[in-house]
């Protein structure tokens, strides 16, 4: 008979082969210590982070620290309740009232996590009788939030505006339907075509959202993500987000021009049901929120360091993503071979992530690289130095793609 | 892509089942041999995102929408076939 636990039997032994293969465990490593925003000491080593997701560097930003002590002196550690309870301080209604300025939408409400937010909306705003249609890339958060509520769910070709339209074309009430896309996808780095993807479904009558997790504070004039840079943020109902890539900690949001949002405030069981976010983290989110605003050098200094990393790279013969982001993923062609580059890239005190599937696209090993605008000239230099050395340790040919 | 058949009528549960095998074969490395009671996920050493992947190539066959819902219970090549026959019998 079978035991409760031997569906983990198949799962530990992967991951024991993972670890005896990489020598060290890459799904559990211990940051000892942080240096900076892009230097810390990993299983001894002092290495240069590149696999962050802190694509401006903002985690040690001098006011937001302040912002941050402050609010821990005077609102204590943690809020102990839910935003519908005893948990909803003048610093989180401040902070949606924030977002709602800085995406120029009249709602704004904030979640405790980006997965949350996903999850929250999702689950809440599909019925059983309305559609979620959802690029088959998209985060495994928008993929819970599917399964959370009752909606039937559609899955579309990954940033096929045609394949979108086939299956809004077939449904009965595509009013009904949302829309669901990313800005940046996280593990290749490449665009969704807002702009294709936003006349599709609207043309059809259904309704859009875009997460901007990884774009928002890289793409768009004033660094509000792929709507803002395509010019389509008009088309756009919700934009989702979190506040643990650029803004540089950790909490969720949704900002709409849709007055219904307020009613989904009040439907979200991830925002009805956990804690809200502390004080602390809602000081610090507000600070550099402010800074991504009034500092476009920020993402100037992030672009260029992407053009280092991505063309490097590409020279060397990797094979990337088909586009230039600060989300850089490195195909490798087996998973031995990805072991063996991270372990190359660790010895050389580089970090990145290894991704897996199936949390990669196409099934194949990724080493996810994410760009800062905080990485110096001589930090990118040791980045493109240790790649070099991973082309050696693969025998890779002169300029042929891996 | 899939080689092109006539997808005017509804297609039939054997139809959909040697159609479905012949996909899987591109990707099953497992060496055995694909029936309608072949389990998708243990039998074939594929990943939930191959099955999704593999889907993709039935609706576009098919013309149909399969939703993600739908596939909570299917285990096996003839179960997955009878979902796809369900829906294109009422596209």
């Amino acid at each position: 008979m079978a035991d409760l636990f031997d569906k983990f039997k198949d799962l530990e032994r992967d991951h024991a082969a993972l670890v005896e293969a990489a020598g060290s465990d890459p799904l559990g490593i211990r940051v000892d210590r942080l240096h900076s925003a892009t230097e810390a000491d990993i299983a001894g080593r002092r290495c240069i982070l590149l696999g962050s997701n802190n694509y401006l560097g903002l985690t040690f930003d001098a006011e937001a620290i302040a912002a941050g002590q402050q609010a821990l002196a005077d609102a204590g550690t943690g809020t102990t309740g839910s935003r519908v309870a005893n948990g909803s301080y003048g610093g989180h209604q401040d902070l949606e009232a924030q977002l709602a300025d800085f995406f120029g939408c009249p709602h704004a409400v904030l979640f405790s996590t980006g997965y949350q937010a996903n999850v929250g909306v999702l689950s809440a705003i599909a019925g059983a009788d309305d559609t979620l249609l959802i690029d088959s890339d998209c985060h495994a958060s928008i993929y819970d939030g599917c399964k959370l509520g009752n909606a039937t769910v559609l899955r579309f070709r990954h940033n096929d505006a045609r394949d979108l339209e086939r299956r809004l074309r077939r449904l009965q009430q595509p009013e009904r339907a949302l829309v669901v896309i990313e800005g940046i996808y996280s593990m290749l780095g490449d665009r969704a075509p807002v702009a294709e993807i936003a006349e599709v479904t609207k043309r059809h009558g259904a309704y859009l959202l875009v997460d901007e997790a990884h774009s928002l504070g890289v793409l768009g004039s004033s660094a509000r993500g792929v709507a803002q840079e395509a010019g389509v943020e008009d088309q756009v109902d919700f934009i989702v987000g979190t506040f643990s890539k650029s803004v540089g900690t950790v909490g969720g949001f949704c900002v709409s021009k849709h007055r219904v949002l307020e009613a989904i405030r009040l439907s979200a069981r991830a925002y009805l049901f956990t804690a809200s976010l502390p004080p602390s983290v809602v000081a610090t989110a507000a600070s550099t929120l402010a800074r991504i605003a009034r500092e476009p050098e920020l993402r100037e200094r992030l672009w260029r360091n992407a053009d280092i990393v991505y063309d490097g790279l590409a020279e060397m013969g990797f094979h990337l993503g088909p586009e230039k982001t600060p989300v850089i993923g490195v195909r490798m062609e087996s998973m031995e071979r990805g072991l063996l580059a991270w372990q190359t890239l660790m010895e050389h005190g580089i970090y990145v992530n290894l991704a897996l599937p199936p949390a990669t696209p196409g099934g194949g090993c990724l080493l996810r690289c994410s760009v800062c605008a905080e990485h110096t000239p001589e930090q990118l230099h040791r980045v493109l130095d240790a790649f070099s050395a991973v082309r050696e340790t693969l025998a890779m040919p002169p300029q042929a793609a891996e | 892509m899939m080689e092109s058949t006539d997808t005017r009528a509804a297609p039939t549960y054997t139809d959909i089942v040697a159609v479905v095998s012949r996909e899987l074969d591109k990707v099953n490395t497992s060496g055995i041999q694909i029936t309608e009671t072949t389990d998708l996920t243990t039998e074939l050493n594929i990943d939930s995102v191959a099955v999704m992947d593999l889907l993709f190539e039935l609706e576009e066959h098919y013309d149909v929408s399969v939703p993600l819902n739908r596939l909570g219970d299917v285990r096996t090549v003839g179960q997955l076939a009878e979902v796809v026959r369900e829906i294109a019998a009422t596209a």
